[in-house]
Formats: structure tokens, C-alpha cells, sequence
């Protein structure tokens, strides 16, 4: 009789120190789940946040390309705009240049009458006011 | 693509003539042509306007005039506008209101652009009787619980003429709030609701009419707390809708289904400060007030504290909260969003609520207001009104603009309903603060938690923008009242790369969606008011000290 409730005992603390055990064990792995789970989350902040930024960066390319586009047509119009001007800038260059020339020629030619000898009839009135006096 | 066909609906009860013919010219002078005017006269007593309209009717054939052979007043009158109209989209304009030259236009272009929208609302502004403008309402973006709260979206109001006649045009017995009950029904069916942000709409403000006072019809706000409670019966929302703090302002009360758990998650450190003249640690009368001021019986409290608590404030959460209490022991350096998710890996609710332990519960039934609007599968968070020890306000709602994170309305008075019922009614916003919000766990999971990358600053910030990165709303609960003991003069210094780290995520912040900058302001803080009254006093007495020494 003795014997057996001895050996019950001693069950009852091997069972006891099982189940110590088992709950130590179940802690730990409730510790390691709940590590788990916490890694997930951070995770998945992760991918949402480089989800964000793509989308961002997305949105930063869809502006960018539009303000590109409008600055580009800008650029092409205002090129066009120079290109026209500097053809009306040489033409008007040549057409003032043709002008310069005539201007010359003309200034010369005043000039030149205006240092030449007093033709033959002005002479002559000249000298015949001069007798009448 | 051309212009849809606007039907403007007018119902006409005895306007005087010369406002009438103001309203007249207004429509006359729209820039689109691609419209008709079906005036309805509601039998005026007098034929003047009746006569009036006949003429112009025969010289523009744009222009009905349907006669009605009794007075049916608002609504059925403005039925049998809706009856007769021939367009595809209905435009509602008051007898003695102004359109702006461009608003059938600007409604056009957005049409053009979002070819499923069935409703489109303007900003507007009111017109003194002598024309002198005033008053604008920048509208918010979409806001379907702001629409409960009241009838915001309001003038110019188009509408897409088979929805309204699909939903049963006006329904009688809402007079005065008719229109409020209609964009209710309208909004509920719409396939896309749109905002144009822009004044299309002069509503003329005359003593006796709604625009000046619309305590001046107190028949219409009894309406209108009816139709919004038809909408929450509609929609299986639970909750029951009562007067807000002015005519015109609804509140919710909103009720829980008692089989869904709620855990609220506390970080702490188990503090003590001087509150209201004693000595108190602050997370006990959070956990304290939290739970007395519910009638929620689900509630788990999960308090993260950190090692270093005091064993006898856990003892005492212990009696306070009994085996509702979930102890977690945090151990590591401070990182406030990682004790946020941590709490929220060990709750068990379906509906998580963050709270601050620096704050105490003041509003009755505050649990079922706050988490009661996450049953909408859209909404995806929604925070509290928080007030300063001093009662004036600390947080209603973030904006996001001009490159800064704000707190509109900041310093205002607790009575104080805002400039157009911001403070008075639940609405969206971009954000609100984790010092109280409230999130369903399978959102809060699916989004990442809070970001541990931010241990401090704008880690709240960052939650919401992913809350409307998902397609889900952010809503504020006016009735879910909180004191907040964060010290007002903090100092709120913010690391550059916390700002950046944000910015990388989501971009420089612009322009705010639901509250206009101009709004919130001026957001001054009494206490940085003083200290610069104080610099200033003592900079001028300096320079008078500095003026009299040489005479001395």
C-alpha cells in the first residue's frame, strides 16, 4: 500500500513537471508567434510603404512628363517664333544694307554737285546781273 | 463631346420682381447654351412674375413656364419640374438665387470628365439683398457622413435626372429639408459624387430665408433629423439621430452590436502630473473613464507598459478594470508605434481602439461613437474630439497643405460649432491623431500597423495616409469627447528625417480634400500669443531704457 501511493507521488510530480513544461514550452512558443506575427506586420508596412512610394514617384512622372510636354511645345513655339525673326532680322539686314547703299550713292552725288563749277548759264546770268548794276 | 442637355428646375411662389428678374439674368447669362429652364409657379397669388415669365417664355423657347392650378408648395412643385424636364442632368435653383456666369459650363467640363457621376454639388456664397457677396463655403471633398451631420452639399446641386426620378424625386412630409432628404437618397445610389471646387452659386440671404437662419423654419430641422434617421434605417446603420448644438446640425448616436469585442490598447509608462489641482497617474483615470463612460459590455483593455511601471499602478489597473485587464510588459526602447502594435497583437477584439494614457473620457457612450461608424465597410478609422485642459480644443481632425501636417481649428472653444458645423458634425477628414482612434483589426493588419520606422513623430501621419491609400475613409466623431493632457506649450520639435521619411512615402502635403486652409485658421496658440506679447513688452521698454540713458 505504501509502495503504491509512494508511486502515485511520484506521478503526480513527473506529471506536474510535465506539465510545467508543456506550459514553459507553449509560452515560449506564444513569444515566438507573437515575434512572427509582429515581423509580418512590419513587413507589410514595408511593401505598403514602397507601394506608397511608387505611387508617389508615379504620380511625381505623370507631372513631370506633363509639365515636360508643355515646357517642350513652349520651346518648339518660341523656336519657331526665333527662326521666323531671324529670317525677317536678314532680310531686313539686306533691305537696310540696298538702303545704306542708295543713301551713299545719293549723298555722293550731292555732294558732287555741290563742289562742281556753276554751269555755263548761271555764269552768264551771274555776270549779266552784275553789268545791270 | 458635347454638353450634356442641364435642365434648370425653379419652383416660383410670389418672388418679388425685381429679385426675380436678378435670377432671370443670372441664368440668361449662362455660358453654356445647352440648357432649358422649366419654372414651375407654385399658383403666387400674385400674376405679376407669372405674366412676367410668360413673355420671356415667348421670346426664348429654352424657357417653360408650367402652371400649377394649386399651391403644392416646395415639393410637389418641384416635382413637376423634375416631371417635365427633357435634360439629362437637373440643375436646382431657388426663385431669388444667382448663378454664376460659367456654372453650367464648369459642371459640364466635369461631366466631360467623369462621365459616371450622378451628382455634383459647388461651393457657394450668400448675396446681401443689395448684391454684395459673402460668406463663401469651401466645400469638402465627398463626405457621406458629413451629409448626416447636415446638408452641406447644398447649392448648386446637379443632379442626373433618371437617378433623382428613379429614387421618387422629393418626398412630401420633408418640407424645408427636402433637398437635404433627397441628396441623402441620391448620394446612396450615386455612382460617383463629385466636388467642384469653385462658387457657382450666389444664395441670396434675406431675413426669413434658410440662408440667412435656418433656425427661421424650425420645421425644416425636425425634417431633417428625420431624413437622416430614414438613411441610417435604410442602410441598417445602428443608431438614432438627435438636434445638434444649432438648427440644422445632426448628431448620431451610434449603437454596438454587443457580440463585437473592442479592445482598447494604452501604451504607458505609468506617469503621474498634476491634473485639474491633484496629483493623479494618468493611466489609471483613462482605463477608469474609458470604461465607466460605456455602456459596451466586450471591452478588453490591453495596457503596454513599459518595465520600468510601478508595480502598484498595475495593482490598481488590476481593481479597476478586473478581467477585462491584459497586462503586456514592453522592454524595449521607446518606440510608440511598436507598443501600439505590439498592444494590438494581443488584443482579441475585432475593433481596436489606441488610446492615449494621458487622456480621460467625457463624453457618455464615447466607445459606441467612436468604433459604431467602422460597421461601414469604407471607413476605415475614426478619431475623437480632444480638448486642452483649458477645454479649448487640441485636436479636430488633421490637414494636410501647404508642405505642413496641421490641426485645424486648434484653440477654439469647446462651444465653438466652427464656421460651418466643422466642430459640430461628424465628417471625413485626411487624418486624425492616435492619441484616440479607432480601427477594425483586419484594416489595421492589412495596412501594416503603425510604422515602427517612426518611433515618435508623425507615425499617426503616416496610418491615416495609408487608410486612404486602401480607398478607406477616415472619419471624425464630434460626439466622442476626450481631454488630452499633452502639454500645450510642448515642445514640438520635429527631426528633419522623420518629415522626410513621410514625404518619401507620400509626397510633399498640398492641397487638404476636406478642410480648407482658410477655415482652421488662425490656430494660435494662447500660450506662444503671450510669450510673444511678453518679448515684444520687454523689447520695447528695452529701447525706451536705451532712449532715456543718454538723457540721464
Amino acid at each position: 500500500m505504501g509502495d503504491e501511493q509512494q508511486g502515485q507521488a511520484t506521478g503526480l510530480v513527473t506529471g506536474d513537471a510535465a506539465a510545467a513544461g508543456l506550459a514553459q514550452r507553449v509560452e515560449e512558443l506564444e513569444r515566438e508567434l507573437l515575434r512572427a506575427r509582429q515581423a509580418a506586420l512590419v513587413s507589410r508596412d514595408h511593401v505598403v510603404g514602397i507601394e506608397a512610394e511608387i505611387g508617389r514617384q508615379n504620380a511625381d512622372i505623370l507631372r513631370l512628363t506633363a509639365d515636360l510636354r508643355r515646357v517642350s511645345a513652349r520651346a518648339a513655339r518660341l523656336a519657331s517664333v526665333k527662326k521666323a525673326q531671324q529670317k525677317r532680322i536678314v532680310e531686313l539686314r539686306s533691305r537696310l544694307e540696298t538702303v545704306r547703299k542708295r543713301n551713299a550713292a545719293l549723298t555722293s552725288r550731292v555732294q558732287d554737285l555741290e563742289t562742281a563749277r556753276p554751269s555755263l548759264a548761271r555764269r552768264v546770268a551771274r555776270r549779266l546781273r552784275g553789268r545791270a548794276r | 463631346m458635347s454638353a450634356p442637355l442641364f435642365s434648370i428646375v425653379t419652383p416660383v411662389y410670389d418672388p418679388p420682381l425685381e429679385v426675380f428678374q436678378e435670377t432671370f439674368a443670372s441664368v440668361l447669362a449662362q455660358e453654356l447654351p445647352d440648357w432649358e429652364w422649366v419654372l414651375v409657379d407654385d399658383a403666387s397669388p400674385s400674376p405679376q412674375v407669372r405674366d412676367w415669365i410668360r413673355e420671356q417664355a415667348a421670346t426664348d423657347d429654352r424657357i417653360r413656364l408650367v402652371e400649377r392650378a394649386d399651391n403644392g408648395h416646395i415639393v410637389r412643385a418641384t416635382n413637376d419640374g423634375v416631371e417635365a424636364a427633357r435634360g439629362e442632368f437637373l440643375a436646382f435653383v431657388d426663385h431669388d438665387d444667382l448663378l454664376t456666369p460659367d456654372a453650367l459650363a464648369v459642371m459640364a467640363r466635369h461631366i466631360a470628365d467623369q462621365p459616371d457621376v450622378d451628382y455634383l454639388y459647388s461651393d457657394e456664397d450668400k448675396a446681401d439683398a443689395d448684391g454684395t457677396l459673402h460668406s463663401p463655403f469651401r466645400k469638402p471633398d465627398w463626405s457621406p457622413e458629413r451629409l448626416r451631420g447636415q446638408m452641406y452639399t447644398s447649392h448648386l446641386s446637379v443632379m442626373r435626372t433618371s437617378l433623382v426620378r428613379e429614387v421618387g424625386g422629393l418626398r412630401e412630409g420633408y418640407d424645408g429639408s427636402q433637398d437635404h432628404d433627397l441628396a441623402l437618397r441620391v448620394s446612396e445610389r450615386a455612382r460617383r459624387v463629385v466636388h467642384v471646387a469653385r462658387v457657382l452659386y450666389h444664395w441670396r440671404a434675406i431675413a426669413g430665408s434658410a440662408a440667412a437662419d435656418i433656425g427661421a423654419k424650425p420645421y425644416a430641422t425636425i425634417a431633417g433629423q428625420r431624413a437622416v434617421q430614414d438613411q441610417l434605417d435604410r442602410l441598417g446603420i445602428r443608431g438614432r439621430v438627435e438636434q445638434g448644438a444649432e438648427p440644422g446640425r445632426y448628431v448620431i448616436q451610434r449603437d454596438l452590436d454587443p457580440l463585437v469585442r473592442v479592445s482598447i490598447v494604452i501604451p504607458t509608462l505609468g506617469s503621474s502630473a498634476l491634473v485639474f489641482g491633484e496629483r493623479r497617474v494618468l493611466v489609471e483615470e483613462t482605463v477608469r473613464s474609458a470604461l465607466t463612460r460605456t455602456d459596451h459590455d466586450d471591452v478588453e483593455v490591453v495596457v503596454v507598459h513599459d518595465t520600468p511601471t510601478p508595480p502598484e499602478v498595475l495593482e490598481r489597473l488590476r481593481e479597476i478594470a478586473g478581467d477585462k485587464l491584459v497586462l503586456v510588459e514592453f522592454d524595449k526602447p521607446f518606440n510608440f508605434s511598436e507598443k501600439c502594435n505590439v498592444g494590438a497583437l494581443h488584443a482579441t477584439g475585432e475593433r481596436l481602439v489606441f488610446l492615449n494614457d494621458d487622456v480621460e473620457v467625457i463624453s457618455e457612450r464615447w466607445l459606441e461613437n467612436l468604433v459604431g461608424p467602422l460597421d461601414e465597410p469604407d471607413v476605415g478609422l475614426t478619431g475623437a474630439k480632444l480638448y486642452f485642459s483649458d477645454s479649448s480644443i487640441q485636436h479636430a481632425g488633421h490637414g494636410y497643405w501647404n508642405k505642413h501636417y496641421h490641426h485645424p481649428f486648434r484653440f477654439r472653444t469647446r462651444q465653438d460649432p466652427g464656421p460651418f458645423g466643422e466642430l459640430a458634425v461628424n465628417r471625413e477628414v485626411t487624418g486624425v491623431t492616435a492619441a484616440c482612434a479607432a480601427v477594425r483589426r483586419e484594416v489595421f493588419v492589412a495596412i501594416g500597423g503603425f510604422t515602427e520606422a517612426l518611433p515618435s513623430n508623425f507615425n499617426d501621419v503616416d496610418f491615416c495616409y495609408k487608410i486612404a491609400h486602401h480607398g478607406l475613409r477616415t472619419v471624425w466623431v464630434a460626439n466622442c469627447e476626450l481631454f488630452h493632457f499633452e502639454s500645450q506649450t510642448r515642445d514640438g520639435t520635429v527631426e528633419a528625417w522623420e518629415r522626410h521619411f513621410v514625404v518619401r512615402r507620400w509626397g510633399v502635403p498640398d492641397v487638404d480634400r476636406y478642410t480648407p486652409p482658410g477655415l482652421a485658421a488662425p490656430m494660435l496658440d494662447p500660450h506662444r500669443v503671450l510669450d510673444v506679447q511678453l518679448h515684444e513688452t520687454s523689447r520695447t521698454s528695452g529701447r525706451r531704457r536705451g532712449r532715456r540713458s543718454p538723457e540721464a
